[in-house]
Formats: C-alpha cells, sequence, structure tokens
C-alpha cells in the first residue's frame, strides 16, 4: 500500500512506548501494533484523533503517502 | 437451540452427516456384492450403464457430505468466516455439478435407446429431477460461495480498521 504509518516515528520522538500509547487511547497493543507494521487496512477517525492528541501532532506526522 | 457453537444444530448435522455417509459407503460395498453376484442384473445395457453411473456418482457424493462435515464443523467451533470453508463451498458445488451432469448423460442415454417403455419412462422421470435437483443445487452453492468470500472480505476489512 502507498500509505505509509510513521507511528514508531512519531512514538521514539515523544519517547513514548507503544504499550503506553495503546492503554492511553484505548486499543489494544496488538492492534497499535497492526497499525504500526502497515498491516492494518483503514483506521477510524476516533482512532487517528486520539493518536493526535496523545502525540500533540497532526495526521500529516503519523500518514505519509509514498508513490509505489 | 443453538445454531451455532458446542452441542448446537450444528452439531446434529454434523453426526447425522456422519452417519448419512457411514450408511452410503455401506450400501456402496454391499450393493456392489450384490450386483456381482446376480449377474441377471446385467442383462440390459441400460440397467448396467445406470448402474455403473450410479456408482461412479458416489464418488462426488462421498466428497460432498465429507465438506458439509468440515463446513458444520467450522460452524460448531464457531469459527464461520473461516477461508477453508470457502475452499469446502467450492469443492461442494464441483461435486454437485458432477453429479448433475452424471445423471444428465445417463438420462439422455436412456432417451435414446429405451428397452422396456414402461421402466425407462419413470426412470427417465426419476433421473430428471435428480439431475435437476443436483444442478441447481451446484449453482445455489456457486452463489452461496461467492456471498461468503465477499463476508470473508469484509469481515478481514473490519478485523483490521483500527
Amino acid at each position: 500500500m502507498a500509505i505509509i504509518v510513521n507511528l514508531d516515528v512519531m512514538l521514539a520522538k515523544r519517547k513514548m512506548s507503544s504499550q503506553e500509547l495503546a492503554e492511553k487511547i484505548g486499543i489494544t497493543p496488538a492492534n497499535l501494533s497492526i497499525l504500526k507494521t502497515n498491516k492494518g487496512k483503514a483506521i477510524r477517525f476516533s482512532t487517528l484523533d486520539a493518536i493526535c492528541k496523545e502525540l500533540d501532532c497532526t495526521p500529516g506526522d503519523i500518514l505519509e503517502y509514498r508513490k509505489n | 437451540m443453538k445454531i451455532l457453537g458446542k452441542k448446537s444444530l450444528s452439531t446434529v448435522i454434523k453426526v447425522f452427516l456422519w452417519i448419512l455417509l457411514t450408511i452410503c459407503l455401506i450400501v456402496v460395498i454391499l450393493g456392489g456384492i450384490v450386483v456381482i453376484n446376480d449377474f441377471n442384473f446385467f442383462n440390459s445395457s441400460n440397467t448396467l450403464r445406470s448402474l455403473i453411473i450410479l456408482y461412479l456418482s458416489s464418488i462426488p457424493a462421498a466428497i460432498l457430505i465429507t465438506q458439509f462435515i468440515g463446513i458444520f464443523k467450522s460452524l460448531e467451533n464457531n469459527d464461520v468466516f473461516d477461508k477453508e470453508n470457502l475452499k469446502r463451498l467450492r469443492i461442494s458445488y464441483i461435486s454437485s455439478i458432477v453429479m448433475g451432469l452424471m445423471y444428465l448423460i445417463n438420462s439422455i442415454m436412456l432417451f435414446l435407446s429405451p428397452e422396456d417403455e414402461n421402466w425407462v419412462i419413470i426412470y427417465m422421470l426419476l433421473t430428471y429431477i435428480i439431475t435437476l435437483v443436483f444442478l441447481i443445487f451446484g449453482v445455489g452453492l456457486i452463489v452461496l460461495s461467492e456471498i461468503y468470500k465477499r463476508a470473508i472480505k469484509y469481515k478481514e476489512e473490519n478485523d483490521l480498521t483500527i
């Protein structure tokens, strides 16, 4: 897929663990892992909103479009 | 009564299908022994051909029942949208259509070379009914497998929406 999730980069910048973020935004670590490893098919606005709120960033910081 | 899960309707149907498969296999084996011992059965080419087709049709029939046992086993384990079920449905519709075509060939051959008219008309009607039942069942399974394929796709999408 041409959409890349840069969640690990943002987590490293904010010095936050995946487990911590998962707990804060209320999703399971397994689901966060699916998102991080680009295996997800879609992301809900509510999830994106929660991630942006916790990491203090914009959707553009997390999602990136790369041509194949 | 529950439809899915342990001790449900799926379990009852699965057990029933196992019994049916066992009875079918016993009938095929015993039937073969009886026919071989009584050569009068082979006095007409129509009977011989019908018998051979009936025997050969037991192979797709056994495959069909086996696939349905697998489907009901997965329903019993609550794996409703299992990809294996899609494969089982595909094998089932191929088996069903093969059976329908076997009976269709027999019906056409009976129509082209009638020996005893009264017997042939009754038998032909029966084979045409069986042919139609299996062909319609096969087509129904094609539609069902396509719906199932889409359902699995939607479920995967839903599971991977975070």
